[in-house]
């Protein structure tokens, strides 16, 4: 008792406070809808009701699932990867340490947290998943696996994102090993044909087996075991590392530089000194923007190394993939993944460079000093976007390297100059939506994540989005008779909604003029948005968080 | 002119005030403190004052200027320290001065010798060279107010500038704060640890809980709450008839006696204080120590706030 009544304290404490806030209702809300509107499109319509109904109701639950599997992989890893970390950033972690809670407890009440405003979320949804009992060929059996697999996926997904929170101590490290953790648990053995009932270790595909059939013998205990393994593997290493004392702290006790002799010295026996940490900084230019100079000087300068291992591996990535994909495939479509591993690449990392732009400055509270200075709210918010611009040109220019060996080896200049194009234009939509969520938060956690989420709508999600909206509105309404024209044109919208599908319907449709014109409309539309995006997020700053309210 | 002005100066949080009608008057080089219990609405008003937060009604002003109408004016002109406050990562002193001189629009020809002046006035010329994230409290204290001197404002707020200092820090900031108001500058300062205050404001304001209790010179406030001053008397010999002679003085009360020591209410003014010093002496009483107790801001503080949050 003495063990477990403190933990259920501190499960008391923010379950609570989770289940309080209006932002949890809205997500509750939210998910239900969409779950409603994921059986009304899948819902056969009219005859074809009895003839196909045990396919379809495998497909609705199928559906249903996979969205269940897509919420666990949007939401868990960002619940759980700031569980400690967050409370470790707001020094109230020290606090909860010093109580009688045990690290196991605090382990156990983080994961109770976490995964138990998810269970939420599948009781809320149980009456829709009840929808596809009145339909024919699904047993009881099935359901429950399925509920099995979901629920093992979720928990081992929060237990290595708390691992990952308890292991890093910056918030965006953890959100990252979190994401990872979930990568992996998620199904990377998928990867590895060889291995009897190995697709039973990626719950994806397990979900799929058990859907179809295709469950025999050991596989769905395997796939079990398999989640209750990672929980216990994790569980110990977290607790590990929650025992782990603090690590030294880095002492910052190296006076400046003012021989040039010694910097000369310095650079040649270490040659990546080309900015050496130690030189003398000279004073701020007159005429040039400080809170640039400040950024890129001690902020960007100051996270060289992690900006240079980014570009370099961004630059090494581009380089390859492309002419590898040239001479394996050997046509010209070759582009269209060489251009989309860049944006790719470029839109998982892009956000989290941007994202905490201004929210830092909150969290460090130099937000008062700064806006008491003379600068005036565009000096300010001009000085960041640049830093921005600055930390991403390495990737475009990265980019435009790459770019280089595809002019001779695929000739086609049109496609290139598009892609390149539409690449950069990524970036910009990053880094626009990156400085919007941090002016429009306080917090860098929520900045980050409400950031990847637009960035996700905007490259993809869109498109999905919109014809299946489409679709759940055809199906409200009586009318089923769309006009043809009206079809035609919402079919083709649906590309044009996403810069990056524009750029692969006019790279697939090359010889058509049309193609070209949709694209160049896309991004115009697109390049819109992003300085429209940058104009608000001025407005909003000059305007709103220059003063409190 | 009033240096800093407020009318009916208030702001809410939602439902609640935390700043009620308040009216300041700070005149041209005072050094006036502001003191009141936690959650009384300093650090709301001082913020206002600003132009960090925006008052819910009522007029600010600083020199004049209307906070609300010409911030960038009452910036130019204003120093603030804030109570809580971080530090840029990764900049060394000297850089960081740099970088808020550099905001400050100073030319980078002055900013030099700025820099080297305000270092020196708060002491902090051995640690130019390193980096402001690995100071201790008390020295990122001393830094934030360096940063804040260092477009020479004509009027600084201060809150709770002296917490975190060490004693000797603090005997240094009272006096450096009375050499800034020498230079003519108006200070504010808001701090609880009140028997500093006392030895450096002239003028003070108590506020709680969103109302200013009292406002004006120190002294006269002091005095307003005790018409009666407290005298102490301390005599090698003679106690006896020292005791005597005070019984037989018209306007000293409430004499209380421990053995050589003695402590008193006096209506007496100056002249005949000394007369009765003088009667003493005559009486071939020793005495040793003959004094007005002073009074504290501690005693102030403690007759006008009434307590509790
Ligand atoms: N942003 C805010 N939102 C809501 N209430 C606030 C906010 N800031 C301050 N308050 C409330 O306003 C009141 C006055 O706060 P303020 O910080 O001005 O007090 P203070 O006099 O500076 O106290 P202290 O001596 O503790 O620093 C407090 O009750 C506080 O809870
Ligand atoms: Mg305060």
């Amino acid at each position: 008792m003495n063990f477990v009544l403190p933990a259920w304290a501190l499960v008391k404490r923010e379950f609570v406070t989770t289940l309080r806030r209006t932002r949890s209702f809205l997500i509750l809300v939210l998910f239900v809808a969409a779950c409603i509107a994921v059986v009304l499109v899948a819902y056969p319509e009219g005859e074809r009701l009895m003839m196909q109904a045990s396919a379809v109701s495998h497909q609705v639950v199928m559906t249903l699932s996979m969205v269940f599997m897509a919420a666990c992989a949007l939401f868990v890893p960002a619940l759980a990867g700031i569980s400690i970390v967050g409370e470790r950033e707001q020094e109230t972690f020290d606090l909860l340490q010093v109580t009688l809670i045990r690290p196991s407890g605090i382990i156990l009440a983080k994961l109770i947290n976490t995964v138990g405003f998810f269970v939420l979320l599948l009781v809320a949804s149980l009456p829709i998943f009840g929808v596809t009992f009145f339909l024919v060929g699904l047993s009881w059996t099935e359901i429950f696996q399925m509920a099995g697999i979901i629920m093992a996926t979720t928990t081992s997904c929060a237990m290595a994102g708390i691992w990952a929170s308890a292991r890093f101590r910056k918030t965006l490290t953890a959100l990252a090993g979190s994401y990872l953790a979930m990568l992996l648990v998620m199904g990377l053995w998928v990867a590895i044909p060889c291995l009897p009932f190995a697709y039973f270790l990626s719950p994806v595909a397990a979900i799929v087996r058990i859907n179809y059939g295709g469950v025999t013998g050991f596989s769905y205990p395997l796939a079990i075991s398999y989640h209750v393994v990672l929980i216990a593997v994790f569980f110990h290493w977290t607790l590990f590392w929650l025992r782990q004392p603090p690590g030294p702290t880095k002492l910052e006790t190296l006076k400046p530089i003012d021989d040039p002799a010694v910097l000369m010295t310095r650079r040649l026996t270490f040659p990546f000194y080309l900015i050496d940490p130690l030189r003398r900084k000279k004073l701020i230019e007159d005429g040039r923007n400080p809170m640039f100079v400040r950024e890129l000087r001690w902020g960007l300068m100051n996270r060289g190394t992690v900006l240079a291992r980014i570009t370099y591996t961004a630059a090494i990535l581009y380089f390859f993939v492309g002419p590898f994909v040239f001479f394996v495939e050997r046509n010209t479509e070759s582009l269209v993944p060489l251009i989309l591993i860049q944006i790719t690449f470029t839109v998982l990392v892009a956000p989290s460079l941007v994202a905490n732009a201004f929210s830092k400055e909150h969290e460090l509270g130099n937000m008062d000093m700064l806006r008491m200075t003379l600068l005036s709210p565009a000096e300010i918010f001009l000085g960041k976007v640049w830093n921005g611009v600055a930390g991403l040109a390495p990737l475009v220019l990265a980019g435009f390297c790459s770019i280089l060996p595809m002019l001779w080896l695929v000739r086609d200049y049109i496609g290139l100059l598009t892609g390149y194009i539409t690449f950069t234009l990524c970036v910009c939509l990053c880094l626009s939506i990156g400085t919007f969520t941090s002016v429009l938060t306080r917090r860098s956690v929520a900045s980050i994540i409400v950031a990847y989420l637009i960035v996700f709508m905007v490259f993809i999600g869109n498109s999905i989005l919109f014809p299946f909206l489409e679709e759940v509105l055809r199906r409200l309404t009586v009318s089923h008779h769309a006009p043809f024209l009206y079809r035609h044109f919402s079919a083709n919208i649906a590309w044009f909604l996403s810069p990056i599908l524009a750029y692969g319907m006019s790279v697939n449709r090359r010889d058509q003029l049309q193609a070209l014109v949709h694209w160049s409309v896309t991004t115009v539309v697109f390049i819109a948005l992003a300085l429209s995006l940058l104009a608000f997020s001025l407005w909003f700053f000059a305007s709103r968080r220059m003063r409190d309210r | 002119m009033a240096a800093i002005k407020t009318v009916d100066l208030t702001k809410k949080y939602g439902e609640f005030t935390a700043v009620k009608d308040l009216n300041l008057e700070i005149q041209e080089r005072d050094i006036y403190g502001f003191i009141g219990p936690n959650g009384a609405g300093k650090t709301t008003t001082i913020r206002i004052l600003a132009t960090l937060l925006a008052p819910t009604a009522g007029k600010a002003y600083v020199n004049g200027i209307d906070v609300d109408h010409s911030p960038y004016e009452v910036k130019k002109i204003v120093g603030y320290m804030p109570d809580a406050f971080g530090v840029y990562d990764g900049m060394r002193l000297r850089e960081y001065l740099d970088f808020f001189g550099a905001a400050y629009k100073l030319p980078s020809k002055q900013r030099k010798t700025i820099i080297d002046d305000v270092l020196e006035l708060t002491d902090l010329t051995a640690k130019a060279d390193d980096f402001v994230s690995t100071f201790s409290r008390g020295m990122k204290q001393r830094c934030c107010l360096a940063k804040t001197l260092i477009h020479d404002p004509k009027v600084l707020l201060l809150d709770e500038p002296a917490s975190g200092l060490d004693p000797r820090a603090r005997i240094e900031l009272r006096e450096l704060l009375k050499t800034l108001r020498d230079m003519g500058k108006t200070i504010l300062i808001s701090s609880h640890i009140l028997s500093e205050l006392g030895d450096m404001c002239n003028k003070i304001g108590i506020l709680e809980r969103g109302v200013l209790l009292t406002s004006g010179d120190f002294q006269e406030i002091l005095n307003s709450i005790r018409q009666n001053r407290r005298i102490r008397l301390e005599v090698v010999e003679g106690a006896d008839a020292a005791a005597e002679v005070l019984k037989q003085t018209p306007g000293i009360e409430n004499v209380g006696r421990s053995g050589n020591e003695f402590e008193m209410e006096s209506k007496l003014g100056h002249q005949d204080l000394s007369v009765l010093l003088a009667r003493l002496v005559s009486e071939k009483i020793k005495v040793v120590f003959f004094e007005e107790d002073q009074g504290t801001l501690e005693d102030v503080f403690l007759h006008v706030t009434k307590g509790g949050i």
